[in-house]
């Protein structure tokens, strides 16, 4: 499952940050890293909240994620054949 | 666990960067590309002095000069800790064009640094703006694929 993270940034300067298809301490980790590097590009964020997704919310990532994967097969082996 | 996290930015440039010999130092580098972006948004241009209601000139590292704001939003670099602020003289009306403008410069500075952080950390980075009903409730999103 291919890795995502998904930035919103509202007018207020409000950023909300997905981590998509992280498992486990990798979600942290890599929020850490994210972090670390904006700072170096000159944005320093202040946690506001932190929503811990609910397992249907995963489970449905995973299901458009593996949908993705089918539809990238399907179209290279359509270009295969053609 | 997978979380979805919300967050308040403070922009923070290089102090030092803006005179440093060779390349642009990259805080400033996005600061003038943001600058830019809502100059062209808003109709006007980029400069750096910004006039207050007698008339009278104040400088500044940046600003936007607009049609619906002719005075200008200013952007004041502090030379010790690089804390990025706006300075405009709103007085007759102006307050609301004045912070939209204010509001365009911040949401175009993080968009664009989140897009050159994502690119350093090797991700694939799309860029999305959502068609919003006013200016203020205008969203951008960055996506970054590994």
């Amino acid at each position: 499952m291919p890795k995502r993270i998904e930035v919103t940034v509202d007018r207020n300067g409000v950023v909300k940050a997905d981590f998509i298809g992280f498992i486990g301490d990798q979600c942290h980790e890599e929020e850490a890293r994210f972090r670390q590097a904006l700072a170096g590009f000159g944005v320093e964020l202040g946690s506001l909240e932190v929503e811990l997704k609910t397992e249907a919310q995963m489970a449905r990532e995973a299901d458009l994620e593996e949908e993705d994967t089918r539809r990238r097969v399907r179209a290279r082996r359509t270009g295969a054949g053609s | 666990m997978s979380v979805i996290s919300s967050y308040a930015t403070r922009i923070r440039v290089n102090p030092r960067g803006r005179h440093t010999a060779g390349p642009v130092d990259p805080t400033w580098q996005i600061l003038r590309d943001a600058v830019e972006v809502t100059a062209r948004e808003f109709g006007g241009w980029v400069t750096d002095e910004i006039t207050d209601y007698y008339g009278t000139r104040v400088p500044c590292d940046l600003a936007v000069v607009a049609p619906d704001f002719p005075r200008g939003v200013g952007v004041k670099v502090s030379p010790v800790t690089g804390e990025v602020k706006f300075i405009f003289d709103a007085h007759g009306d102006l307050k609301k064009v004045s912070q939209r403008i204010c509001g365009s410069i911040q949401q175009n500075y993080t968009a664009i640094a989140v897009a050159r952080t994502l690119e350093s950390l090797h991700y694939q980075v799309e860029y999305e703006e959502e068609e919003a009903a006013s200016p203020e409730t205008r969203r951008v999103t960055v996506r970054g694929t590994l």
